[in-house]
């Protein structure tokens, strides 16, 4: 069930109204949220809503036996079996065809036929999304940093609707809380809330979406169809898109748990004014480079250990967080060029910049510099193999006219890269005007951008770019 | 954790929590003011857009969710268009030039529009071609194929082609005397569906703006839907289905035939689900054999090529130099980049062949 379609809205009207009606009662509430969440997932196969449940008893019984004993050595042992329980259901579904595939050809190649099963295997989406949810929350009752959740609240946490497929990562520590109040049906901030959703909706369906049609799609699909200046439009396409669809999610994402009456953590903060790569790892999918910190780079090291260390840490941790997006040598490149980016302004000390230190003429040469480098790692990031990245890049030094770079997708890159230019003191203000007005008129408001929406973006909706993830 | 053992590379703290804004918090609203708002949104929302939700729910494979769709869109832009609530859209449609080439509805025609069905009376093929009779496209004579005088290749179809079209073009362009003219795909798109992509007309209009010598086309993967025949619903499986289905094939044919192009018509590779194998199946023995009937229509398989020793469906296959690798997408039906090629390669030595075009030297 996509955000932006009739299904969802219809869905989300019954679902919004009975969340606040059953509020009051906390156990039915969750029995519905539960519900009203298996139901949301089911929208994609059913079949995958016993693993998404196997995935929470399994977490669950783990969680609650570690908050049994102060052994620590059982307690290693029991995170070790709940890390690889997570690790195997990820690797079953993410990675058994790549490695196997590999094993086989490798063992191939030295005159030996093995006989592992190439099995076809159908990826769950949002498998990356509750899996990671998961980890954390095992990991962090670990650490005592979280306590255990009942059996409801682990249900209700790793399942909630609004980002079991594709985020934000939110942890434990951050909703199991939220849970175990009542939610104040008076102070919903929903000034916050409309704005967060109805931006995301543009994002997606207008900005997004066009730009995959009339540039980006062809551009990957077929370079050699393309001239140079096309490409260069094509990769900036790109970039601009994959920034909207996914921020675009999270956004609605946040405005319906605002909604339902929950916080979630930010995801995106205008990361195309970053002025350097770290700077930007602090602006782009911020819940899932968190997650990278706490969970894999600090255990790794982190920046404790000498030069070497440090950076063998950050390469293992970015090479990692490009595998978590599949099994492809596209994506390992991808997340290299990141940490060999990162660790080269570490060794530089050019990570730590100030941008508001800098003179305009400083800032903005950095900020053009960053958003090429990140650009050069989108193409790897969105070309299906090593050889199409390559000649997507092979392409730009080829002259020719630009007929595909047309107006509208001058004006939407203009539009995707430019908001992130305005000035943040503007979104509070739209929203205590929304949150001053009279709800029918901001419903007014709103239909009127759905009208805008609909009639801007083109026909069907396309699945998001981190679904797939 | 302290403070010093997080890394500084990488994000820094835990993010803000959107609901708190750094100004004084706006004014909080309650659930029945958030529900009116969000419900006046909605309803709104669907009363503008009431004729595209129609169009939408026309263009749904005919069943019951198509029927209550429709049960409760048409009554809608009835109601949005009564009450002149459909004008700004169509305005906006009309100033964005899309009224001419999309399903959209304008105010008048909302009602009119009805659902495709075929004409009982007309001969076979008869349905999807523009009613007016096209002028005759002239078939330019050409001297041999060379890099100054490339040989005009179109391909299109729907979403297969997302991957195959890519990987034919690069194949095509190593050729040096193979000019791709457009590749073009529409997801969701068949000849099944001519309301929400005509596609008869779509080629013509190719022909005519951009004289390909050679079209490659492929459709299928959305085709195996029910149609609505005579007021009835059919299913694939049925033969009023399949003679229905047989005259668009047929129609598409002549039509580029009488053109003056010759056509590549690519099989369908046979597909994860059984009930699709059925399908698919179906659809391509109409392929087959109406292409057979054709001089200038060529039918390319592709079944077998993406079949495994036991001739069933297997994701993994060896590649050009004998690695195993995922030629599938994850529903089963789509081909990934190493299957595009493994079928582009011997569509483009079958076109070679049939126009004398030397292997390109290898470099």
């Amino acid at each position: 069930m996509l955000f932006p379609t009739v299904e969802f809205a219809v869905f989300f009207v019954v679902v919004l109204t009975g969340s606040w009606l059953l509020m009051p009662r906390r156990t039915a509430w969750k029995w519905f949220m539960i519900g009203a969440s298996y139901l949301f997932y089911a929208a994609w196969d059913w079949r995958y809503t016993a693993l998404l449940a196997g995935s929470t008893i399994v977490n669950q019984v783990v969680a609650v036996r570690l908050g049994a004993t102060d052994d620590e050595r059982t307690r290693r042992r029991l995170l070790a079996v709940g890390v690889a329980a997570n690790l195997g259901v990820l690797g079953w579904f993410k990675y058994y065809g790549f490695f196997v595939s590999s094993a086989v050809n490798a063992l191939d190649n030295v005159g030996f036929t093995p006989p592992l099963p190439l099995l076809e295997i159908v990826l769950p989406v949002g498998i990356s999304f509750f899996t990671f949810q998961a980890m954390s929350y095992v990991i962090d009752v670990h650490r005592r940093r979280v306590d255990v959740a009942p059996w409801l609240d682990a249900f209700v946490y790793l399942a909630f609707f609004p980002q079991l497929v594709a985020g934000p990562i939110v942890r434990g520590s951050e909703f199991l809380p939220q849970l175990r109040e009542r939610r104040d049906p008076r102070a919903i901030p929903a000034g916050r809330a409309f704005g967060l959703i109805m931006g995301g909706l543009f994002k997606k369906v207008v900005v997004a979406n066009v730009l995959a049609t009339a540039i980006v799609d062809d551009v990957f699909a077929n370079p050699s169809q393309f001239s140079g200046l096309e490409v260069l439009f094509g990769i900036y396409g790109y970039a601009v898109q994959i920034y909207a669809d996914f921020s675009g999610y999270t956004d609605i994402a946040i405005g319906v748990a605002l909604l339902l009456g929950f916080s979630f953590p930010q995801n995106f903060d205008a990361p195309y004014t970053a002025v350097s790569l770290r700077d930007f790892w602090r602006r782009w999918h911020m819940t899932l480079s968190r997650w990278l910190r706490d969970y894999l780079y600090v255990p790794l090291g982190g920046s404790r250990g000498g030069a070497v260390a440090t950076t063998a840490a950050l390469m293992a941790t970015m090479v990692l967080g490009g595998l978590w997006h599949g099994a492809a040598w596209t994506f390992v490149i991808w997340g290299g060029l990141h940490g060999v980016g990162l660790a080269v302004e570490r060794w530089t000390g050019q990570g730590h910049v100030d941008a508001a230190a800098m003179s305009p003429t400083q800032r903005w040469g950095r900020r053009v510099l960053t958003f090429h480098v990140v650009c050069l790692g989108w193409v790897f990031f969105r070309a299906a193999t090593l050889g199409d990245a390559f000649e997507v890049l092979g392409r730009l030094a080829s002259g020719g006219a630009a007929a595909a770079v047309t107006p509208a997708v001058l004006l939407l890159l203009l539009i995707g890269i430019g908001a992130q230019y305005v000035p943040r003191s503007l979104g509070p203000r739209l929203e205590r005007l929304s949150a001053a007005a009279n709800p029918v008129m901001v419903g007014v408001v709103g239909g009127i951008g759905l009208l805008v929406v609909d009639t801007l973006g083109p026909q069907g909706i396309a699945p998001f770019i981190y679904f797939q993830f | 954790m302290a403070t010093t053992e997080l890394p500084d590379q990488l994000t820094n703290g835990t993010p803000a929590d959107v609901s708190a804004p750094a100004l004084a918090p706006p004014r909080q609203w309650n659930a029945g003011q958030v529900i009116v708002a969000v419900v006046t949104a909605l309803v709104l929302g669907a009363l503008f857009n009431a004729n595209d939700l129609l169009a939408t729910a026309q263009r749904q494979p005919f069943g019951r969710q198509r029927d209550v769709a429709l049960a409760l869109a048409e009554p809608l832009a009835s109601a949005s268009s009564a009450i002149g609530l459909t004008s700004p859209r169509t305005a906006m449609d009309r100033a964005l030039g899309r009224l001419d080439d999309d399903a959209s509805l304008s105010d008048d025609d909302a009602s009119a529009q009805a659902t495709p069905t075929t004409d009982p009376d007309a001969s076979p093929g008869s349905q999807t071609p523009p009613t007016d009779e096209p002028e005759p496209v002239a078939v330019p004579v050409r001297g041999p194929i060379s890099a100054t005088e490339p040989l005009r290749l179109y391909i299109g179809g729907d979403s297969m082609i997302g991957q195959f079209g890519g990987a034919l073009a690069d194949l095509a362009d190593d050729t040096g005397v193979i000019e791709v003219t457009e590749v073009k795909y529409e997801f969701g798109s068949g000849l099944s569906r001519p309301d929400y992509v005509d596609w008869p007309a779509r080629l013509e209009g190719v022909v005519r703006s951009q004289s390909p010598e050679v079209m490659v086309l492929f459709f299928g993967g959305n085709d195996a839907q029910p149609l609505q025949i005579d007021g009835v619903v059919r299913q694939p499986e049925e033969p009023e289905w399949l003679v229905e289905y047989r005259s668009r094939v047929a129609a598409v044919m002549d039509q580029l035939v009488q053109d003056g192009v010759v056509v590549y018509w690519m099989g369908m590779p046979i597909p994860r689900s059984e009930t699709m194998v059925i399908r698919l199946g179906l659809l391509n023995e109409v392929f087959e054999s109406e292409a057979a009937l054709r001089d200038d229509v060529h039918f390319v398989p592709s079944w077998e090529l993406f079949a495994g020793p036991d001739g069933k469906y297997s994701e993994y296959l060896p590649d050009r130099n004998g690695d195993v690798v995922d030629m599938r997408l994850n529903d089963g039906i789509h081909l990934t980049t190493a299957g595009a090629y493994r079928l582009a390669r011997p569509t483009i030595t079958q076109i070679m062949a049939d126009y004398g075009i030397p292997a390109p030297a290898q470099g």
